[in-house]
């Protein structure tokens, strides 16, 4: 009688909830949203001029202007040609970033992507079933963790004689990058399956599968986008840092192999600082919004991590 | 102590060294292409000959590194071996092991390691709990987006930025080496002056880098903190603000803060690696770059696993030492 009465109560108070959020349109609640999440609509503007670097700049620039040898003299500092100069094989740096930015952006958002998969899944099994299920993936967890992924990651791109691959760079990182989302999910998933309406799922003979993802999932929603951020983070910095250490898929241009090649030829020394200046500038502008949007996400997930003013 | 919980964590240390060890011993042993062929064929690239029968020569020197036999006996003797403290020899600098090389290097790491963390925590902490403490001055809260900048790019990103105005542009310090080309390391001053000059950019870059994580990491707990009923309490109360701000507010807040330190451990010695190649410091990092560029194997899998080592080794002190900060760790989940 007692759940009867509560369900019933909490049912008609999301009706007016969502009839008020209704008559607001789409846009005006977007528009709320980004307001109230400023974290998010700071971080995300961010991102979005790197991505509107990478993938319109070629519109206007023509990347074969990147290929080596395309100017000579090499090492010139920016002018009207080139506007961010160019490096030590005579690239012109403007249009080697802008070929570069979509690749990295690319690593990381398969990686970032794959490991939430790998940790979400993770995250809900050993949550939502418990017991000795959740022990064993725990256990796995916390080795994992333990593990410094980027060593091992260094260990086995040089075994591989072949030469890294974007889509085999993506998928090792993911395999070391899923923790934090296994963590955070579980965790969620724990307190969300003592709910009431999870109760009530599971008493009217609901699988397991179904509570999983039509009960759960839309619940977690917050959490799952914070922790693809944070993986998406994760997983450019390990990029960036295989590749700086030549090891990464170095017959494509990525951020992280510019970085490589400026420490190859001495930039910094030379003082050919729009070598690295340049790279460096578009990765502030990426992990900066990156790692806002994330505190932001968190804070939308957990609103008690949210500053009361 | 509760001894369940030691074992466990024992336990936990045991599994992490056995995973990482097992996972570099198959890696290395079914990753297609043989390392040691490799190099002889290499080696004979570089004498000028080539298409020679180097059959005899790779069996001689399997036989001699013992990765003959079956899997399952090599795994054996890799695992003796390594208990012995013999990671066998360096392919690049013959005769010289890898337990020499990396233990040449090892004190140039772990001193910037320990220099880095201890001053980023401090100053971090200090700095996050006051952008968080609505009463502190506002040019300490402004600093906010300077530490999320800070925290999110990685530290080599720092380093070349630092390298670049205090050693090649302003020229105050020196931009590489442990020490300057041909200066006799001894017990002296001089020794001194000249580690800690050339130490300075390194550290600072992570110290610089590192600073953000502790700080946000700081500002966020301390956020949740000011929420709770005994902060109330202790205001109504009257107490200094001193004192709210020491005992009740940053004592609360620095043991989560040991937490996600240590979870971020092995990201940090990462990036630290990073730096070091910026700066040619001569720790784990640069021989761990060298070995790469002369497809060094048996130093790169030495490396990696004295790495995990000290990582498994200092989360395991860690945690050793939480219950004595804070009891209701043991005595929990027993």
């Amino acid at each position: 009688m007692n759940i009867d009465q509560t369900t019933e109560l909490s049912t008609s108070a999301d009706d007016t909830v969502s009839t008020a959020t209704a008559k607001a349109g789409f846009a005006a609640r977007s528009f709320q949203f980004f307001r109230y999440n400023m974290k998010i609509t700071i971080g995300l503007f961010l991102v979005l001029i790197v991505v509107a670097f990478g993938y319109i700049g070629p519109l206007f620039v023509d990347l074969e202007r990147a290929e080596v040898g395309a100017f000579i003299p090499p090492g010139q500092p920016p002018s009207a040609e080139n506007w961010l100069g160019t490096d030590a094989q005579g690239r012109d740096m403007l249009a080697w970033l802008i070929d570069a930015t979509p690749d990295s952006l690319r690593v990381g958002v398969m990686a970032g992507a794959l490991g939430v998969i790998i940790g979400a899944s993770v995250g809900f099994i050993a949550g939502y079933y418990g017991g000795w299920i959740d022990t064993v993936l725990r256990t796995i967890t916390d080795i994992w963790l333990a593990v410094p992924g980027l060593l091992v990651l260094i260990v086995l791109a040089s075994l591989r004689q072949e030469g890294m691959t974007l889509e085999l760079m993506a998928i090792l990182i993911a395999v070391f990058s899923w923790m934090g989302a296994a963590r955070v999910i579980r965790a969620q998933v724990l307190s969300l399956r003592e709910r009431q309406y999870v109760e009530i799922a599971r008493m009217s003979g609901e699988k397991g599968i179904y509570i999983v993802f039509f009960e759960l999932m839309p619940n977690l929603m917050p959490f799952l986008l914070a922790a693809f951020v944070g993986s998406l983070i994760g997983a450019i910095l390990a990029a960036v840092g295989l590749e700086f250490l030549g090891l990464g898929a170095t017959n494509i241009s990525t951020l992280g192999n510019i970085l490589y090649w400026q420490n190859f030829y001495n930039a910094v020394i030379r003082g050919m600082w729009w070598w690295w200046g340049s790279p460096i500038v578009i990765f502030i502008l990426l992990f900066a919004g990156l790692f806002i949007a994330s505190i932001g996400l968190d804070e939308w997930a957990n609103p008690r991590l949210k500053e009361r003013s | 102590m509760n001894p369940a919980y030691i074992v466990r964590r024992l336990a936990l240390f045991v599994l992490t060294v056995t995973v990482v060890v097992t996972l570099i011993f198959l890696l290395t042993r079914l990753a297609p292409g043989d390392p040691i062929e490799a190099k002889v064929l290499a080696l004979e690239a570089q004498a000028g000959n080539t298409g020679g029968d180097i059959g005899p020569i790779v069996e001689a020197y399997r036989e001699k590194f013992q990765l003959d036999g079956p899997l399952h006996t090599q795994y054996l003797t890799y695992l003796t071996n390594l208990l012995r403290g013999d990671m066998g020899y360096s392919m690049s600098s013959y005769p010289a092991t890898v337990s020499d090389m990396i233990s040449a290097a090892l004190p140039w790491t772990i001193g910037i390691a320990l220099i880095t963390t201890v001053v980023a925590m401090l100053f971090g902490s200090l700095v996050g709990a006051l952008i968080a403490w609505r009463k502190s001055f506002r040019l300490v809260q402004a600093t906010l987006p300077v530490l999320m900048v800070t925290a999110a790019v990685p530290f080599f990103l720092f380093g070349l930025v630092l390298q670049f105005f205090l050693g090649v542009h302003w020229k105050i310090l020196p931009t590489a080496f442990g020490v300057d080309p041909g200066f006799l390391v001894g017990w002296n001053l001089e020794t001194l002056w000249q580690l800690t000059k050339h130490a300075v950019l390194p550290a600072g870059a992570v110290i610089v880098a590192s600073t953000g994580l502790w700080g946000l990491g700081m500002r966020a707990m301390m956020v949740t903190t000011a929420g709770e009923d005994y902060m109330l309490m202790a205001d109504s109360k009257g107490l200094k603000e001193r004192r709210i701000f020491l005992t009740y507010a940053v004592r609360n807040v620095l043991l989560p803060q040991t937490t996600s330190f240590a979870l971020s451990l092995a990201s940090v010695v990462g990036g630290l690696l990073l730096v070091e190649i910026v700066f040619n410091y001569p720790g784990i990092g640069l021989l761990l770059r060298d070995a790469i560029g002369r497809s060094d194997y048996f130093l790169i899998q030495g490396i990696t696993l004295i790495t995990t080592l000290a990582i498994a080794i200092a989360l395991f002190i860690m945690d050793m030492i939480y219950p004595l900060i804070d009891p209701r760790i043991s005595y929990n989940r027993s």
